[in-house]
């Protein structure tokens, strides 16, 4: 089986290595770059956008249509061809690269032909400046990407954005640097986001997904195999709301008790065990031949005066608290004596529990006969 | 054909796969992680304490390759892993994890996901972690899948095994995570009217070497009236108990601008967190709730206040947990000071303690390269803890950002606390982040 298992990671490794054959990195803050062009949009005014973007009608991808080849500027500068002066060699290198377009991955779904056929313009002109406010020109780079207000414009999305479905018009989010929004409710990581997360999983893990990866979630809630909790791994961020920061240890059992299905949420009784038994103050020292010390008050076991400190008022307050050191199924301490016709001779089984189970279920529970061994 | 067979079918797929397809975004991070710490050991009846000092390496691994695009499906492959060697003492645990060896290793994540049918359908396979319904983001090796059905409506569901540290025994008494079973599987069906309604009802069932470990059904909703205005709410029924495990409803509204406030209520009843083959779980039926609020406030300029509280009731008493925070940002984000009160008072305070917290941090960018973190942390205890009334650390770390994609962090604590009377921790971390793109992405 190890083998199979490195054998596993390693396919996954090579895979991946392969896959990244000719990548680049790409700076954190990648956004849609503004852009230059070589080719002057103003100058040529008076045509309709469709007489040189004569495939854009038709396109059903955004980068299916290519842009106008130099033939398509040949048919009113037919000298274009042979520069004979500066302004004509600048046109010239202008329509050269026009034909060599660089090839892109868009991150936006957009359809030009399913667009273009719903807007009732007078000019055709119109309907493309409806979304194309800035169109590229010589000289400095600016950002002409159409902006998402565009779109909005006539799709209302509020309730996509109040509820993060950015897909399928975005194909992926994951490389913007995206923060939480303030204003959109369901983008919000605002009041106690720690607590209220949880909320947004349950029934939105595909909103998370649209910029954490799993990864991600994996830092705090792998926890069976995480190496670290995330307050030791990231102590440098001071801002954030890690649960267990700084000494933990000493006030677990005051949280604990304060919240105890919240531990549960993330941890087996194992997870606390293990610890106690390690410090020489769980049942479980003892199981192992060793000799713990007793964490409970004077009276603990028996002492029925004792209110609160008495164990099983204190059980039956926080049986999760218990399970911290006595969940060891038929060999817990609870059994020497609650078993059925154990010194405590009393029945341990709250109302709720016995108005639940009839006595066949002692069968189909193996725990059940670690007290019930009759049949 | 036999298992062995299988897996190693499925493992040459998994190559064959990765190795063909392109992906658009590659995410990489390795971090490299050296810690020094004093680990401390109580004596057991009639021994000495004693301490050593553990200084552990690291080498945290995540891959992420995203938007593979071939002809029939998109895929996804993540893999998070890690390794460690004690360079000084054995420590003396690891989260639960039986290691009896100086090195050691798992695998937080490890998957492959396919969406089909322009991601109407999904299947993810591997290690992974599921949140739909009352699955309680448990941690399985195993499949799951999900389907966006016509009319809005949709379901997923999973199936598998839950993860034991360092792929040792499942089930049984020693489980570290959340869900004690061998097996677990579990669905949601759910219905969307997008932006305003998101219903879904959700059922989990988990198995313990047979026994019965988990059988709950569960509903959630969220209800966005309008953008600035979310209710949300889940609860779960234990089949098994037929009881309520746990209710929650919270309101999220923005009634000002920069004004953010979370009301809340949650009935819980902690022992449906146990499995139900646990020794334990035939012992009480205890109730508790809780109600309370949060707020965040970033209505003034570079300054965020963050307060929270929560009245805690239970038969014995009510208790309180609350925390107000405040950040502070002079001259801009490259500048943070703030702090933060907090106090625990729980309900059964005759037998459990509490606490009174004060926190103060800060971080500086001294150049676009060098930061440095200072936090100070103290907790004061209603009663004394290990004969001591108080913990007080201090954290302060630098951090320098090197070239592309790679930053160093050096990371030292001090402090005094119940179990360490004087307590010191080193971190050193090498940390290398960064995104490949296959193709250029406009």
């Amino acid at each position: 089986m190890n083998a199979l298992r490195l054998f596993a990671v390693a396919a996954l490794a090579s895979g991946l290595a392969t896959g990244c054959k000719n990548t680049r990195p790409v700076p954190s803050d990648t956004h849609e770059q503004p852009r230059a062009s070589l080719f002057p949009h103003e100058k040529h005014g008076g045509f309709d956008c469709v007489d040189c973007h004569t495939g854009i009608p038709k396109a059903a991808k955004l980068g299916e249509s290519k842009l106008p080849s130099v033939v398509k500027c040949e048919e009113c500068h037919p000298d274009i061809g042979k520069p004979t002066d500066e302004a004509t060699r600048k046109a010239a290198a202008a329509a050269a690269a026009l034909g060599q377009p660089r090839s892109r991955d868009y991150q936006i779904t957009f359809n030009h032909q399913d667009h273009l056929k719903r807007i009732k313009t007078k000019e055709v002109n119109q309907a493309c400046t409806s979304c194309h406010k800035e169109l590229p020109e010589v000289g400095p780079a600016r950002d002409i990407a159409p902006p998402m207000q565009s779109c909005t414009a006539c799709h209302y999305h509020q309730q996509e954005v109040a509820q993060a479905k950015c897909s399928p018009c975005h194909v992926s989010l994951r490389q913007y640097p995206l923060k939480p929004i303030e204003a959109i409710a369901s983008l919000s990581h605002q009041g106690n986001w720690v607590r209220e997360h949880r909320n947004v999983a349950k029934n939105g893990a595909d909103a998370c997904a649209q910029c954490h990866d799993q990864s991600y979630c994996a830092n705090c809630h792998a926890n069976a195999t995480v190496p670290v909790r995330p307050e030791i791994r990231f102590p440098e961020r001071v801002e954030s709301d890690f649960i267990h920061r700084g000494d933990f240890v000493s006030r677990h059992q005051m949280e604990a008790a304060a919240d105890p299905a919240s531990c549960r949420k993330c941890h087996g009784s194992f997870f606390c065990d293990s610890c106690h038994t390690e410090q020489n103050i769980s049942f479980r020292t003892r199981l192992n031949g060793g000799n713990p010390r007793d964490p409970h008050p004077i009276g603990w076991a028996n002492d029925t005066s004792k209110g609160a400190e008495f164990h099983g008022n204190a059980a039956r307050q926080n049986i999760i608290g218990c399970a911290g050191c006595h969940d060891q199924g038929p060999a817990a301490i609870c059994v020497n004596c609650h078993r059925v016709g154990g010194i405590a001779g009393v029945n341990i089984h709250p109302s709720s529990f016995l108005s639940k189970h009839k006595h066949e279920d002692i069968r189909k529970n193996g725990m059940c006969q670690s007290c019930h061994s009759g049949p | 054909m036999t298992n062995h067979r299988l897996r190693w079918a499925v493992c040459a797929a998994g190559l064959a796969l990765a190795s063909t397809a392109r992906a658009d975004t590659v995410q990489a991070s390795s971090t490299t992680m050296l810690l020094g710490r004093q680990d401390f050991r109580l004596p057991a009846a009639g021994d000495a304490a004693s301490t050593i000092t553990a200084v552990p390496l690291y080498e945290i691994l995540d891959l992420a390759a995203s938007d593979l695009h071939t002809r029939y499906a998109d895929f996804e492959v993540a893999l998070s892993t890690w390794g460690s060697i004690d360079l000084g003492d054995k420590r003396f645990w690891q989260n639960g994890a039986q290691i009896d060896k100086r090195y050691t290793g798992d695998v937080n994540v490890g998957f492959i996901r396919a969406d089909f049918l322009n991601h109407d359908v999904s299947l993810r396979l591997g290690r992974q972690l599921v949140a739909d319904g009352v699955a309680r983001m448990v941690q399985l090796d195993g499949v799951s899948a999900q389907a966006l059905l016509p009319a809005n409506f949709g379901l997923s569901g999973y199936a598998g095994s839950p993860v034991a540290p360092r792929f040792t025994t499942r089930g049984g008494q020693e489980v570290v995570g959340n869900i004690a079973a061998t097996f677990t599987a579990g669905g949601r069906a759910f219905w969307r009217y997008p932006g305003l309604v998101d219903v879904g009802a959700s059922i989990a069932m988990a198995t313990d070497h047979g026994d019965p470990a988990r059988q709950d059904v569960g509903v959630d909703f969220r209800l966005t009236p309008h953008r600035l205005v979310v209710f949300s709410g889940s609860g779960f029924w234990s089949l098994y108990e037929s009881r309520l495990g746990e209710a929650a409803v919270a309101a999220q509204v923005f009634p000002v601008k920069h004004l953010d406030v979370t009301v809340d209520y949650r009935h819980v009843e902690p022992d449906l967190f146990l499995p139900r083959n646990s020794i334990l779980a035939v012992f009480a039926a205890d109730k508790r709730n809780d109600v309370g609020g949060a707020i965040h406030f970033g209505g003034v300029k570079n300054l965020g206040i963050d307060a929270d509280y929560h009245l805690l009731i239970e038969e014995g008493g009510h208790g309180h947990w609350g925390r107000l925070k405040g950040t502070y940002h002079p001259a801009g984000p490259a500048n943070t000071v703030g702090a933060e009160l907090g106090i625990l008072r729980n309900a059964n305070d005759d037998i459990d303690n509490g606490y009174k917290q004060v926190r103060l941090f800060g971080a500086r960018n001294f150049t676009s390269a060098i930061t440095t973190t200072l936090d100070l942390i103290g907790y004061f205890y209603d009663r004394d803890v290990n004969a001591t009334s108080r913990s007080l650390t201090a954290t302060g770390t630098l951090a320098y950002q090197l070239w592309r994609g790679w930053r160093a962090t050096v990371a030292g604590t001090v402090g005094s606390t119940p179990y360490l009377e004087h307590h010191f921790d080193i971190m050193a971390k090498l940390v290398y982040d960064q995104t490949y793109l296959v193709r250029e992405v406009r």
